[in-house]
């Protein structure tokens, strides 16, 4: 329930279909990012490690 | 647009180069050029940064030299208008 009432004038199901998606769902950026980051701690070698820490660090900004 | 989204964008586009040269170099750690390039874009980047804070304040707190009030919190924030004066911000 919102806090503050807002009318939508003009629905837009297609962007907010979209919009949505890069939040979550299976290939949303959030959860990429936190899966990198998770992962990099089991990395068997120096480029891997790296590769996710810094993948990771940027697809949350 | 006004001289400070002129040099806030000159930040965020050498940045990006930056971030760029990175994520290059952790898959190819021995080419010597992109590191070379990277420390060249770093010293750059820095003082561009420190002469945009003197401008207009903190970009991030990463300087020792605040002063009260604290300015992290004056206004315009980035999604705000830099053409807002600071009351309205």
């Amino acid at each position: 329930m919102l806090q503050y009432p807002i009318n939508i004038k003009n629905t837009n199901p297609r962007l907010a279909k979209a919009i949505i998606s890069q939040y979550g769902g299976p290939d949303g950026e959030l959860g990429a990012s936190l899966r990198y980051l998770s992962q990099r701690f089991t990395m068997p070698n120096d480029i891997a490690r790296a590769t996710l820490n810094d993948i990771g660090s940027e697809a949350s900004k | 647009m006004t001289e400070r989204e002129k040099r806030l964008k000159e930040i965020q586009e050498l940045d990006f180069r930056m971030l760029d040269l990175q994520l290059f170099l952790d898959t190819h750690p021995f080419e010597t050029k992109a590191v070379e390039e990277f420390n060249s874009a770093s010293k750059k980047l820095g003082a561009m940064k420190t002469h945009y804070e003197r401008l207009y304040g903190p970009l991030m707190l990463t300087g020792d030299n605040y002063t009260t009030p604290w300015q992290w919190i004056e206004g315009p924030w980035p999604w705000q208008s830099y053409r807002l004066g600071k009351e309205e911000a």
